[in-house]
């Protein structure tokens, strides 16, 4: 009995302890000093057991997947990115008019730091740990993306490591826009729900614009860059799920980005000085 | 090294299992969109090890870890209360399960058995792995978590816990073979270790080669010797005074198996009782008893945990009858067989051996893991301490009308001073699995039948050399041995219990009776008083 007592009065404190630290974290509104904490704290280890668990992780991906993108280039994704954003800009003749009419001066281009995934979230949560962090420059709120399209933007960092929240999380919005129109919408990812983290939900602000099957989506850009740059690729419509006569269109977007195989992935540091429009987005 | 490990193994299996959790296992792509919990796996199998204690504290430390560790979306301390609620469950089912007989009311883990077998450690780990996994959807959706929405919970609750079941037995083994082979539970928990000083004057010292339990300098009757009365922390109060039972007072709670005891004639002499009573064990009557020895493990409230508190953790040199020791090997032959020959072939038999005799889940390489019932017999339905658990171990020599083998020089002759230091009784252990149990349930046995023995039956390995040796001494207590003349019990009160209440103990009213005629003889009065004593008896001393 006495013992007895003693171990329920310890549960309840440790219980108190735990419920005290969800409503701090909750007042705060879930990114607070204990994330902050949380990165200096398991940054770094996370960033050794990163070079350990990597080809582990790697291998298993490699079973399943092509492991031509998987390679792909720690140290060349940036100068990828600018290449392929200078090819298309330079191959579609008609993309560089559209570029000198509406693009006065999209020369900047993204400025890229690049970083591995190093860790991923629970169950519910599409997050992924980077290892990269302000000591490379990167900021909160700064978009993340790979070669093949948006990834999402980070949520806190570390010393070395950033914590990126991925555009296929329940609790991310998007603003994105039609390629090749004015049109815009929000991408929300669905979480666990349904289908899978491989499918984001659109939603078009317009009720009566067009929208088939195919069509590509390019973010729209955020004031300043952030949390999302403009003219990043996202991915294509799949299926129009808006019934008639509703007010707004919804439809299922697959995006470019495998959210589930993150490997390199790039943080944009510096905004390019002009929306890039759908540039980007050619080679999709 | 016990301790140490006890210490070290859960933290470094928390972090181990945050940064696999982390950086490999939520990367993996596997379907279901759900991913095996290493964390909450560790936490459940540290609980059904451990207890409640450990339990909530390895849950509310890898659970903050998760909560902090980078990848992190949810709230801070959400992860932290789930898996600590749910250590606190799993750990006190697994307590619960474990239970012995009446007495083991109590929720320490003390009163665990030799822990739950692997077949019902699991079930309790799965469900607490499920309740923990539902609590967290649960919170989440209290706490109004946009991912954490109902069809999400409906999509991922199910193959989250189906992978948690698929991973549960690998952790659990892992943890459990990483917090030592078989060790008893209660030794595994840090709550009940055993902090009794050994009794630094040999207490019991068994002759032959197996040397063994009773030895010592001590008296030439070997009187009480209590490992301690102090109350290991984590562990409700020991009573401070041992009850002692002569032999002669039968307890009720011999099974049907000491019937067919041979009559005591063919018991080895100089036998007595050696009852433990919370953490101290004696030999009640001394001398050319022509009795069984009885060793009963335990009070009422501790039934036989053999290892931890019977004859103490380091009571016989250095932790020969520790708990690993009692729990896996040393009741094997060298000890209670070997005696110079006295012994050898005793049988062993249990009438409630329901204490941490066994060792917990994993019995260590090599060696099965006994049942639950393993050297006890009717350990449920005893009645009263001795006898409450009815912890009793016979010895009892095989031939059932050969002649007697008188034990062997030196048994239990209490004269020898012991020397110190003894290197043979400080480092030597028995081999690994010299003693193991073969059949679970069925009557100790040791020596060449069925139940106990080494190995193939008919050859019975002995302990290594030198270990336990009769003549040698018992290794000094390494901390807080009791002083001078803590043995020096005055032989009457072995028929009671070695601390007489003064006078007009009975008479000071309320002071000394409270509860539902609970008496005691200490300054405190143990428990609520909510539960009647043992059955049929009323016991003076004990605690419940």
């Amino acid at each position: 009995m006495h013992e007895n007592r003693r171990t329920r009065l310890a549960l309840a404190v440790l219980l108190v302890a735990a419920i005290a630290l969800i409503t701090l974290s909750y007042r705060s509104g879930g990114t607070s000093g204990a994330n902050g904490a949380g990165n200096s704290l398991f940054g770094p280890v996370e960033n050794a057991a990163g070079y350990v668990t990597r080809p582990i992780e790697g291998f298993f991906h490699a079973i399943g997947h092509d492991d031509a993108t998987e390679i792909a280039n720690l140290q060349t994704q940036n100068d990828q990115l600018r290449a392929q954003l200078s090819r298309l800009q330079l191959s579609q003749s008609d993309a560089r008019q559209l570029n000198k009419l509406l693009q006065l001066d999209a020369r900047g281009g993204y400025k890229i730091v690049a970083a591995s995934v190093i860790a991923a979230g629970g169950s519910y949560s599409d997050t992924v740990t980077i290892d990269a962090g302000s000591k490379d420059g990167i900021q909160a709120d700064e978009t993340v993306l790979n070669g093949n399209g948006l990834v999402g933007t980070v949520t806190s960092v570390g010393p070395t490591t950033s914590t990126v929240l991925l555009a296929s999380d329940a609790s991310a919005t998007v603003g994105v826009r039609l390629a090749g129109t004015n049109t815009i919408g929000a991408i929300t990812g669905a979480g666990t729900t349904m289908a899978g983290s491989d499918t984001l939900r659109l939603r078009l602000f317009s009720a009566s614009a067009t929208l088939q099957p195919g069509d590509a989506l390019v973010t729209f850009g955020s004031v300043g860059g952030r949390p999302y740059v403009a003219g990043v690729p996202v991915g294509t419509v799949t299926s129009i799920t808006s019934q008639p006569g509703s007010l707004t269109q919804t439809a299922l977007v697959t995006p470019f980005a495998d959210f589930s195989g993150l490997g390199v992935v790039g943080v944009v540091i510096a905004v390019p000085r002009a929306d890039p429009r759908d540039s980007v987005l050619g080679g999709h | 090294m016990r301790i140490l490990r006890r210490a070290l193994v859960p933290p470094a299996f928390l972090i181990l299992a945050v940064l696999a959790q982390v950086t490999l296992v939520n990367r993996l792509p596997l379907p279901g969109d759900a991913a095996p919990d290493l964390v909450l796996l560790v936490v459940a199998a540290l609980a059904v090890t451990g207890g409640p204690v450990p339990g909530m504290l390895a849950g509310f430390v890898g659970g903050l870890a998760l909560d902090l560790a980078p990848p992190v979306s949810n709230l801070a301390g959400e992860t932290a209360f789930v898996f600590c609620a749910a250590g606190y469950a799993c750990g006190a089912l697994a307590l619960q399960l474990s239970r012995v007989g009446p007495e083991g009311k109590r929720g320490t883990p003390d009163t665990r058995d030799p822990g739950l077998p692997v077949l019902a450690s699991l079930p309790v780990m799965v469900a607490g792995v499920g309740l923990a996994e539902a609590l967290r959807g649960g919170l989440g959706l209290m706490l109004s978590d946009p991912r954490m929405t109902g069809p999400a919970i409906a999509h991922v609750l199910p193959s989250a816990v189906i992978y948690d079941v698929l991973f549960s037995p690998l952790v659990l083994w892992l943890v459990g073979a990483a917090l030592g082979a078989a060790e008893p539970a209660s030794a595994v928990l840090g709550a009940s270790e055993p902090r009794q000083a050994p009794p630094g004057r040999a207490v019991v010292r068994a002759a032959g080669a197996g040397g063994a339990i009773l030895a010592g300098r001590a008296t030439a009757v070997p009187r009480l010797s209590f490992a301690d009365t102090r109350p290991a922390p984590l562990r409700a109060p020991v009573p401070a005074s041992p009850k002692l039972r002569l032999a002669a007072q039968s307890s009720p709670s011999l099974s049907p198996t000491d019937r067919r005891v041979p009559a005591s004639s063919h018991l080895p002499r100089g036998a007595g009782w050696l009852q433990g009573s919370g953490g101290g064990w004696r030999n009640a009557s001394p001398g050319p008893v022509s009795r069984p020895v009885r060793v009963a493990f335990g009070s009422p409230s501790r039934d036989g945990s053999v290892g931890g508190s019977v004859l103490g953790n380091r009571v016989l040199g250095n932790r020969v009858l520790g708990n690993r020791v009692l729990g896996n090997r040393v009741l094997g032959n060298g000890l209670l067989d070997g005696v110079g020959g006295g012994f050898s072939g005793s049988v062993f038999r249990g009438s409630g051996f329901s204490g941490a005799l066994g060792p917990s889940l994993f019995a260590g390489p090599g060696s099965r893991k006994p049942r639950r019932d393993w050297l006890r017999a009717g350990g449920r339905s005893s009645v009263g301490p001795l006898t409450s658990g009815g912890a009793g171990v016979r010895l009892l020599t095989r031939r059932p009308h050969g002649v007697l083998r008188a034990p062997g020089k030196g048994w239990l002759q209490p004269d020898k001073q012991p020397r110190r230091n003894s290197p043979g009784l400080a480092s030597a252990s028995p081999r690994e699995g010299w003693i193991r149990a073969r059949r679970a349930g069925a009557p100790a046995r040791w020596g060449k039948s069925a139940s106990w023995s080494s190995g193939s039956p008919g050859h019975r390995s002995s302990p290594g050399k030198g270990w336990i040796r009769p003549a040698k001494p018992v290794a000094p207590a390494r901390r807080k041995s009791p002083g001078r003349g803590w043995l020096e019990r005055k032989p009457a009160r072995i028929m009671w219990q070695p601390k007489t209440p003064g006078r007009g103990w009975l008479g000071r009213g309320s002071a000394l009776r409270r509860g539902s005629g609970r008496w005691r003889s200490g300054s405190r009065v143990h428990g609520t008083g909510a539960k009647p004593f043992g059955s049929s008896r009323t016991r003076i001393g004990g605690r419940r």
